[in-house]
């Protein structure tokens, strides 16, 4: 339909887009499927495993990421310096303290194929702990990707009037004893 | 031998053939056959009852019909791009010799090769070939991306 | 006879006497006298190693019968002397009478009763492109004539005529002096076909052999692969101001990775903030002259899903036409 010359069509038909995302009270792990997904070229309809089409994914505020349950302090990261005695097992509330972008680097370094395309695909994931990015970075971004989790309000981020509006089954007199 | 370390090629036709008219690649045959020797007595007979009518129905191929002193009756064919193919006739009976001529005079003289896809378009897309921006919303050219993110005053 | 039967067994005693002497036990068989191993390989190097011949020197060559073959293989009906004459190139008319000069033949019979075709060839050649301007005419109306001379040239350039003469296999038909026969004789005879062609049929079933031949050679190419068109924009402002539009505004639609080393951005052309055409580049300046020539191509017709072109034959058309009328 739209009849470019050969040459610029397979230029635009592989060529990569910056896709950026905010990991703000996101569970890590649906974090590391979207980008793993993004990062190996899977969403393209001209996927294949040979051509290198994966695209650039830039992630911010991997400081705020939000574990689900109590893994802050059960989720054990496990690694081993290679001398004798060097097993080392942190929880993923230290690692976090010490590294905020390690979390969602490890779970998305998890999920992409086991092939020497992974170590390529990790280049072009761009990690940020709080949400200042480069300006060279910033003017390469083509589209926010949707948040997977939809982020709850806090009660104190209500508005009085949605206070007021939100419909209340009976109104109790001001002396009522609560238990 | 797999298919990596023989040769291959993609479906192709010569010179377009088909499209404005069809024309019969075969160019001409040659038939070597013996006199006397028994393996090239079913080239014998096809000489004998078939060749005529061969020749007749496809006044486009030239036929050679050639007696030598020679072990193996051979057919040579010849393509119009130049291709030549030879078969070996050895104690084939006529049928069969008149199914192998049948056979060189419907081929293209491409080469009889692995071929890597069974089908060829030039047209490959109607509705516009996909690119990154295809089913993306045309607001994004207007949309700062990124506007919650401040500039580091570093590089 | 006693003597006949013991010297083979002398033989065979002597042989095993001599394999036992050697060392080894083992009785083998007496080679083939002939077909040796290496023969099959020698001759196929010999075969390779042999220099390049014309196909009527090779055996088994009737030259009346390759023509006769070759107007049944087009399922066209030439008259067989403007046939042959079309194949006769003047370097093989010089070469053949210095041959017959340096033979020491008489003067009569030096000069060869061959015509040549070079005035075969002329006609042939312009009512090709005669033809071929007309069709394109007709097919692409909007084209500015200098394009459709670079459609026409395209299609009738050596490398094209030569290239569809080879896979026609004229080389074997044409009488030439140089072998292997180079690409301008080539050409120079195809047109000569088609001349001969013309003079035998009428120029009607000529139209359909120029037609069936050089038109699907286009399929697959690109309007700018056979026109070079230096500025695009130019002639795209040229275009829009002979149909009173507005000049086009390029403005960026899309973009990606602009700062890296290999970023990708849409122009688009709006006249009058309507979008005109869209394209896509390396860089800003590429995208533009790429979206002037999707402009083009879309003015001109000449886009990737336009309609395939029409081969049916004007008689198919003509019965058509009598059945519509009748109705």
């Amino acid at each position: 339909m739209s009849s470019y010359s050969k040459a610029a069509q397979q230029w635009a038909t592989f060529a990569r887009a910056w896709y950026l995302l905010d990991a703000r009270m996101q569970p890590p792990g649906k974090i590391a499927e979207i980008s793993s997904i993004r990062l190996q070229g899977k969403h393209k309809p001209v996927y294949h495993a040979l051509s290198d089409l994966g695209d650039h994914v830039v992630i911010i505020n991997t400081r705020h990421i939000a574990f689900s349950g109590n893994k802050w302090e059960q989720k054990v990261y496990s690694s081993h310096t290679g001398y004798p005695g060097g097993f080392k097992q942190v929880t993923a509330a230290e690692l976090h303290q010490k590294a905020p972008t390690a979390i969602v680097k490890l779970a998305i370094y998890g999920m992409l194929p086991k092939n020497l395309h992974r170590r390529t695909m990790m280049q072009r994931l761009h990690l940020f702990a709080d949400d200042v990015i480069p300006e060279e970075i910033r003017k390469n971004l083509v589209e926010q990707l949707p948040q997977p989790r939809r982020v709850p309000k806090r009660l104190d981020e209500y508005t009085q009037e949605e206070i007021d509006a939100f419909p209340r089954v009976w109104n109790p007199p001001k002396d009522f004893r609560w238990r | 031998m797999t298919g990596r370390g023989t040769p291959s090629r993609y479906l192709a036709s010569v010179l377009r053939n088909g499209v404005g008219r069809y024309v019969c690649q075969l160019q001409r045959l040659t038939l070597t056959l013996s006199r006397d020797a028994p393996s090239s007595r079913g080239a014998r007979e096809y000489v004998e009852e078939k060749v005529v009518d061969f020749a007749r129905q496809n006044p486009q191929i030239v036929f050679y019909v050639c007696p030598k002193k020679i072990r193996i009756p051979t057919v040579v064919a010849e393509y119009l791009n130049g291709t030549v193919e030879e078969k070996f006739l050895t104690s084939k009976t006529s049928d069969e010799i008149a199914e192998i001529i049948h056979k060189l005079a419907n081929q293209s003289g491409l080469e009889i090769i692995r071929i890597r896809k069974p089908f060829h378009t030039d047209n490959p897309s109607i509705q516009g070939q996909w690119h990154p921006f295809t089913n993306k919303p045309s607001v994004l050219s207007v949309q700062e991306i990124g506007q919650q993110c401040l500039s580091s005053p570093q590089k | 006879m006693a003597a006949a039967l013991l010297q083979p067994l002398g033989l065979q005693a002597c042989r095993r006497f001599l394999a036992a002497a050697a060392g080894r036990v083992t009785l083998r068989p007496q080679p083939r006298r002939d077909n040796k191993r290496w023969v099959r390989a020698y001759l196929e190097q010999q075969r390779r190693l042999e220099p390049p011949m014309r196909r009527s020197e090779k055996p088994n060559w009737d030259y009346h019968a390759e023509i006769q073959a070759f107007s049944y293989r087009l399922h066209e009906k030439f008259s067989l002397d403007l046939l042959k004459t079309a194949f006769v190139n003047h370097s093989y008319i010089e070469s053949e009478e210095a041959r017959r000069k340096m033979l020491g033949l008489e003067k009569e019979e030096i000069a060869l009763n061959l015509k040549d075709n070079q005035q075969l060839s002329e006609q042939g050649a312009s009512f090709s492109r005669c033809y071929l301007t007309e069709c394109f005419e007709k097919a692409f109306p909007k084209i500015p004539p200098a394009g459709i001379e670079a459609i026409v040239n395209f299609l009738t350039s050596e490398e094209l005529v030569s290239y569809l003469a080879r896979n026609l296999s004229l080389q074997d038909l044409t009488l030439c002096a140089e072998f292997p026969v180079p690409p301008n004789m080539l050409q120079q005879t195809f047109f000569a076909v088609i001349g001969a062609l013309h003079q035998s049929s009428g120029p009607q079933r000529t139209e359909i052999f120029v037609r069936d031949f050089f038109i699907p050679q286009l399929i697959g190419k690109d309007l700018f692969e056979l026109w070079n068109v230096v500025n695009p924009m130019g002639l795209l402002m040229e275009e829009l101001a002979q149909r009173n539009v507005s000049p086009p505004e390029p403005r960026l639609t899309r973009q990606s990775g602009a700062t890296t080393a290999l970023p990708l951005f849409f122009v688009g052309l709006y006249c009058d903030k309507k979008l005109l055409a869209e394209g896509t580049g390396e860089t800003i300046l590429a995208a533009e002259e790429e979206a002037s020539r999707v402009a083009l191509r879309k003015l001109y017709g000449f886009t990737e899903n336009r309609q395939p072109w029409d081969y049916s034959s004007p008689k198919q058309e003509q019965k058509a036409k009598n059945v519509i009328s009748s109705n």
